[in-house]
């Protein structure tokens, strides 16, 4: 499963906001799940408001990829929420498990899978290995392919897709 | 011109004076500057070694500074262990800058 996010932008100035941390702050509570919340007078609250380009608030970011403006329900979150839990429709057409690899084989093996298929197809790459998480998909981009997901799995383990170029 | 340098020997080395030397003295000329550490070479950018300010003076001179992500975690020196801006990268990255410099020199050994 994938791990959900909140991110509640407010303002201490807003009259609503304290209503939709409440809702927020309860549904976080019950399904476990970590809840950010933003002032968006704060300079650092400002530019991640303007990275999402929230227009007024409260508003709620799920998963960095669902928005809900104003006070939300519950069940308008678990919608959202379910939404953002489904796999998303990627069908790997090479899959590859180097757990146990590293630096730099995570890599050459990662290149060679590549080859073996064409342009536009994706590859799926399951490793283990910490630095190899943010060096591989770096190094991929770097070579002109483009990685559509980097997914922690479970406690070790995190999923790579690669659209080759 | 575009110099890289990778270091694999600890801060104690005489190597880390030299690096930085030559590396400041090229960035004053203005070239650019390209290092990578890797094995004990990754001591040399941990945040609190005695010889880090040094290098956090060539990254504010602009000189790019990489270092091997897994030799660094066999040491256990994680990112946060070290200089802001050092990337934690691997070996790809150092084909790379090999491939990119225009001079390539090496320091190591005991």
């Amino acid at each position: 499963m994938r791990l959900a996010r909140f991110e509640l932008f407010y303002s201490p100035l807003c009259p609503t906001c304290p209503a939709a941390k409440e809702v927020v702050r309860e549904v976080a509570e019950e399904e476990g799940i970590e809840l950010e919340e933003i002032n968006i007078m704060s300079p650092e609250g400002e530019n991640r408001a303007k990275k999402y380009e929230i227009r007024g608030i409260p508003h709620l970011v799920i998963n960095g990829a669902c928005h809900i403006l104003g006070i939300p329900t519950k069940e308008a979150i678990a919608g959202l929420l379910r939404e953002a839990q489904k796999p998303k429709e990627i069908k790997p057409d090479r899959f590859i498990n180097i757990k146990g690899e590293v630096c730099p084989y995570t890599y050459v093996k990662s290149k060679l899978a590549l080859e073996e298929i064409e342009p536009g197809e994706v590859l799926e790459i399951i490793l283990d290995h910490k630095p190899a998480v943010e060096n591989v998909p770096r190094s991929m981009e770097n070579e002109g392919h483009k990685v559509l997901e980097v997914t922690q799995i479970n406690a070790t383990d995190y999923q790579i897709l690669v659209k080759k170029k | 011109m575009k110099l890289g340098m990778l270091l694999t020997t600890s801060s104690e080395n005489q190597n880390s004076e030299i690096v930085f030397k030559l590396a400041n003295i090229a960035l004053s000329a203005g070239h650019e500057v390209d290092l990578f550490f890797m094995d004990d070479g990754v001591y040399n950018v941990v945040a609190k070694n005695k010889i880090s300010p040094k290098f956090s003076e060539l990254l504010a001179k602009g000189a790019s500074l990489s270092l091997c992500g897994h030799t660094a975690e066999e040491r256990g020196i994680d990112k946060e262990d070290c200089l802001e801006g050092v990337q934690y990268a691997g070996q790809y990255e150092l084909a790379c800058m090999v491939q990119e410099t225009d001079r390539f020199l090496m320091f190591g050994g005991k």
